[in-house]
């Protein structure tokens, strides 16, 4: 599968140190955001696909809130991994007539099938359609357990990125380097497994069909891998900050702002609407972005606890408020 | 020929998907050289390949391509994905055997036949849960790590020969190794007039066969060929 925004990169941590650092003498004209939130659509095809989702819903991340999509055939259905059983869970099963995600009993709605940011799973569609999931952008030092012992684990990046593997190089998802640690990626064209790419000290990532280069395969947005640990339990650590967010970790503003924060993304159709905390009533503007970098003012000088507009039609886009 | 015992079993196939598996080592498994004492380099002209049995017998082949040991570093080999043949279904435990052979023979079996002289070397057997390609959704294919895959080393072969000598060990008949020329082994067997030395082995190399005998040097095996 294509990456949904092949343009779509890591904020590199040097950048984000030269915004901070300039910080104090833009203040004065910088806007502030009370936290960001996202959305990304995914093409399936007809067959398997390996998703993860990159945003947190809710902090529960049940499967009837993460993927709300009513365009889902019915008959499609998602597997979690069980890392302790090292097998696929009987999958949840979507249900068109009743607009619901179900367990395998095909009776009760899945409560208990979560889909945390950074948690791979499998789905599996009887047609293609897209898939779209959001939720608000995780920051900070975002921890990802990887089992060890020769265990695999189905992982995906926790926020909203892409990149290779690597492991301590500029631009990559900083995955942990674990010599003999096998990773596989999912073709959704030939419905198989890429060859393992293999983890050896002092080489890299190895492709034994002499493709990528030793920073190893390349991991979509809101896409999953599998990989086997022959090492010892570890963390996979990423750090994600977006610059000028108040709840950004350790940024200080000059000047003390309350800025609305959003608390719900839904989006319906066309439809997208947000549900804002905003408890002093203070003015704010909403912004679009594309790429969590660039924004452009959608709506301004709001008060309100709720926005909706139309979504625009890309394949990922981000919501915030800012300070009007 | 001389025939100890006789037994031949055919395992039924069935036609399933089959296992799979990831024929390469790691920086802790190296494969070494004996005559420099090193790991093995792409210099040394070492190949290697991938040999599978079904689990209750000993009928190893090689599946998969042969690959160069020294690549990418020293010591390492990674070829990627090898699958089993049907005798082990997709997920089912396979047993499974690195060989490596210098003298750039075709095949490990052409490497020992060529003789003394030749850098041979083995991994002990493995048996591993196979990934499931045809499962739904599919498994990957499992690393030899996870049978417990360790180092080992090429040596220059031990002069040997077949003098047509067999045993049944239970499961299947095995050819016995010979020495060449005089025979020094503690364990001799004459053949038409002619003595010679049956070779032995401790008996947690991977060729010591199930026969044992008590030695001054302690219990060892007669060594198996290929």
């Amino acid at each position: 599968m294509k990456p949904p925004n092949p343009g779509m990169k890591k904020i590199n941590p040097a950048l984000i140190v030269v915004l901070l650092a300039l910080w104090p003498l833009a203040s004065k004209s910088q806007v502030y955001s009370g936290n960001d939130v996202g959305y990304v659509n995914v093409p399936l095809p007809k067959g398997l696909a390996f998703l993860c989702n990159p945003f947190n819903m809710d902090g529960t991340n049940n499967i009837n809130t993460v993927i709300t999509n009513t365009t889902a055939p019915s008959g499609t259905q998602v597997y979690l991994w069980n890392v302790t059983n090292q097998t696929f869970s009987l999958p949840a099963t979507y249900e068109a007539g009743s607009g619901g995600w179900f367990n395998p009993d095909l009776a009760t709605l899945a409560t208990n099938y979560l889909l945390s940011p950074g948690r791979g799973f499998v789905i599996s569609s009887p047609s293609s359609w897209v898939v779209t999931i959001a939720g608000v952008v995780e920051q900070g030092t975002l921890t990802n357990f990887v089992a060890g012992t020769n265990k695999f684990s189905l992982l995906g990046n926790i926020p909203p990125v892409s990149g290779q593997l690597g492991s301590s190089a500029a631009q990559t998802i900083s995955f942990p380097g674990i010599d003999g640690a096998d990773v596989f990626t999912f073709n959704t064209n030939s419905q198989s497994y890429s060859d393992a790419y293999t983890y050896f000290q002092n080489f890299g990532w190895f492709d034994p069909a002499h493709v990528v280069n030793s920073n190893g395969p390349s991991i979509s947005l809101a896409l999953s891998f599998f990989v086997q640990n022959p090492g010892p339990d570890t963390n996979w650590i990423q750090t994600f900050v977006v610059p000028n967010t108040l709840n950004s970790p350790g940024f200080q503003p000059a000047v003390q702002k309350s800025v609305p924060k959003i608390s719900q993304l839904a989006i319906t159709g066309s439809q997208v609407s947000l549900r804002i905390l905003n408890p002093g009533g203070a003015p704010y503007d909403i912004q679009f972005s594309t790429d969590d970098s660039t924004w452009q003012t959608v709506a301004s000088n709001l008060t309100g606890a709720t926005w909706a507009g139309t979504l625009p039609n890309l394949e990922m886009g981000y919501y915030r408020t800012v300070n009007h | 020929m001389i025939l100890l015992a006789v037994s031949l079993m055919i395992g039924g196939q069935r036609l399933l998907g089959q296992g799979s598996v990831i024929f390469c080592n790691s920086s802790s498994t190296w494969a070494s050289n004996s005559v420099t004492s090193q790991p093995v380099t792409a210099a040394d002209g070492i190949q290697a390949a991938l040999y599978w049995s079904p689990v209750g017998i000993s009928n190893f082949v090689q599946i998969g391509a042969v690959t160069t040991v020294g690549t990418p570093l020293s010591g390492l080999f990674a070829a990627g994905t090898r699958v089993t043949g049907n005798a082990t279904a997709g997920g089912a435990t396979g047993q499974f055997q690195v060989k490596a052979w210098g003298g750039g023979y075709a095949s490990y079996e052409l490497a020992v036949q060529a003789g003394a002289g030749v850098l041979l070397g083995q991994s002990a057997v493995l048996q591993i849960p196979t990934g499931n390609p045809t499962a739904v959704p599919p498994t990957p294919a499992v690393s030899l790590l996870s049978g417990g895959l360790q180092s080992f080393t090429v040596a220059p072969a031990a002069p040997s020969v077949d003098i047509g000598l067999r045993v049944f060990d239970g499961t299947n008949i095995k050819k016995i190794a010979i020495q060449n020329g005089t025979a020094t082994s503690p364990l001799r067997i004459n053949k038409n007039g002619t003595t010679y030395g049956i070779l032995l082995v401790p008996t947690n190399n991977p060729t010591a066969s199930k026969i044992h005998i008590q030695t001054s040097a302690g219990v060892m095996s007669w060594q198996t060929l290929p």
